[in-house]
């Protein structure tokens, strides 16, 4: 009894319209408050998303973005009971949509970098001092937590929400997003293809920092010579300083 | 640091942050965080709570135990908010008498639910669990309704009364709330506050709520209006001088304003806290 009641409630603020039946089960007739909860609660989960996603939903065509909530209202709903979970939620529904209409062909990636924009800044995962050695080259490197390496197909991340670039370039381009130590401001860097795929191949964890320059060489046909030890080394000393890379493993 | 809970308190949040670290108020003895907001958080939120648990004794008010929920509370959720509320060593740790899931979908809202027998007997095994489970007292609010859930069987007051009571757990009474549910459901606010377990209360919630033509919704958004702070003051004339928090999470006003909004809460908490002293004293001198 219990159980089916809050069903009805839940289908109630989340259905695309709430259906006759469960509004009857409610006594909605008697009781237009029932339609303040459903109000309530897609206004403060809308909110929500839309903080999240302001250049996305500024970008897409007549009311397309408030037509896609509905959608993951309707289709999803959120499961997290942390608030803040609600966009990422909202984006891999998005994600699933295979057509896009109303939206520029940059939509996706702008989406993903808005979601890991606030990712950065939320995450709790933290390498402990206890995970974190001596730098090695022939060790499994440890990078800060908040580290998100993205291959976008559109330079979404040159614009900005107070000015966005128009129009997107398109690419690929390789950027990683990481919170700084010190001030917790999130930071997004620009790379070039072998430190994408470099960056990209740390943060598996597993291979050691030799097999990690050697793979990104290979996938990107460069020659591992004087010059381009050279500039791994600066790439890595300024990873170093930004507070990207930590260490090795232990 | 004394880390007791009394006098007036803020609930803390993020708009407010600035203000608060910068220009304390002198009457501001405490704050109350939202768990849910720190847990499984990194950057710049669980280093501004450091900073805040440096100055103030804190206090911790959820939102996601769904105690009314009819689905099992999510065990991680649990073991993460154990943890939590170690960390930050509250004395207690209040959620509301409401659900919040149900089929998997998070409402991340407090829906109403049925004041019937069976509720209390759920809501009370929960609260046992949740307090076995955290590892602190747990305390219950009642919260704003807009509506009255077909099969309830008694009212509001008389539903609080028997969770808290079976549940051997304390109450946070939300003034506001039992004014807007006045308001909404016709009765008279002082006769459901009399009715309430009022010495189970261990906490005092104000806030202001906005008039629509729907009704009165408890915004957290407004002033409070001279009718609730009677109400405060009728209430603790009867609880004596329990922690009194101050919640605004919206349509923020200027820091000053709220400042004196705290003290104005605050001369109620040192009236009740000389109504105390005298009730003592008058106590003493009859013992002789």
């Amino acid at each position: 009894m219990q159980a089916s009641y809050q069903q009805v409630l839940v289908r109630v603020c989340f259905a695309r319209e709430p259906a006759t039946v469960d509004l009857a089960l409610l006594e909605a007739e008697k009781q237009p408050g029932w339609l303040l909860y459903r109000r309530m609660v897609r206004a403060r989960l809308t909110q929500t998303i839309e903080h999240a996603f302001p250049r996305l939903r500024a970008c897409v065509k007549d009311d397309a973005f408030a037509v896609w909530i509905e959608d993951y209202f309707a289709q999803v709903g959120p499961k997290s009971v942390y608030l803040r979970d609600v966009p990422g939620e909202f984006l891999s529904f998005f994600e699933s949509d295979s057509e896009l209409p109303q939206a520029p062909p940059y939509a996706r990636d702008l989406a993903r970098l808005e979601w890991t924009e606030l990712d950065v800044a939320y995450t709790f995962e933290e390498a402990g001092v206890d995970r974190v050695g001596e730098f090695s080259m022939h060790k499994p490197p440890v990078l800060n937590g908040s580290l998100r390496v993205l291959q976008l197909q559109w330079a979404v991340h040159r614009g900005t929400r107070e000015s966005p670039m128009e129009p997107v370039e398109p690419g690929p381009v390789w950027v990683a997003l990481y919170r700084d130590p010190a001030s917790h401001d999130v930071r997004i860097l620009e790379l070039t293809q072998v430190t994408g795929v470099l960056l990209a191949a740390m943060q598996g964890g597993q291979q050691s920092l030799t097999q990690c320059t050697e793979h990104a060489a290979q996938v990107t046909g460069a020659t591992i010579d004087t010059a381009w030890v050279t500039a791994l080394t600066n790439v890595l000393a300024d990873f170093f300083d930004r507070g990207i890379l930590l260490g090795s493993s232990p | 640091m004394n880390r007791s809970i009394a006098g007036v308190g803020l609930g803390l949040r993020w708009p407010l942050l600035e203000d608060l670290l910068e220009h304390p108020s002198a009457e501001l003895a405490w704050l109350e965080i939202a768990p849910e907001n720190y847990m499984r958080r990194g950057g710049r939120f669980p280093a501004t709570l450091e900073t805040c648990l440096e100055r103030w004794p804190v206090v911790t008010h959820g939102l996601s135990l769904s105690l009314g929920g009819t689905e099992a509370p999510d065990r991680s959720y649990l073991h993460t908010l154990r943890d939590f509320l170690q960390r930050v060593q509250t004395p207690w740790h209040s959620d509301h008498l409401c659900f919040s899931i149900a089929s998997g979908t998070a409402a991340h809202d407090l829906l109403p639910l049925p004041f019937s027998k069976a509720m209390v007997t759920q809501v009370v095994d929960r609260i046992r669990s949740a307090q076995d489970a955290l590892g602190v007292p747990i305390a219950v609010e009642n919260i704003s309704a807009y509506v009255i859930v077909p099969g309830s069987e008694m009212t509001e007051s008389e539903f609080v009364t028997e969770v808290v009571q079976r549940a051997e757990c304390q109450l946070l009474l939300d003034v506001n709330n039992v004014f807007v549910n006045a308001q909404n459901h016709g009765f008279d606010a002082k006769t459901a506050l009399a009715a309430m377990p009022l010495d189970r209360v261990v906490q005092l919630h104000m806030a202001g709520h906005e008039r629509t033509p729907e009704g009165c919704i408890d915004t957290h958004a407004e002033d409070i209006c001279d009718d609730v702070f009677a109400l405060l003051a009728w209430t603790l004339q009867r609880t004596g001088p329990v922690p009194i928090l101050l919640e605004r999470d919206d349509n923020f006003p200027s820091w000053e304003h709220l400042g004196r909004e705290i003290a104005k809460l605050h001369a109620c908490w040192s009236d009740a806290t000389r109504a105390a002293s005298v009730e003592n004293a008058s106590a003493l001198r009859s013992s002789f």
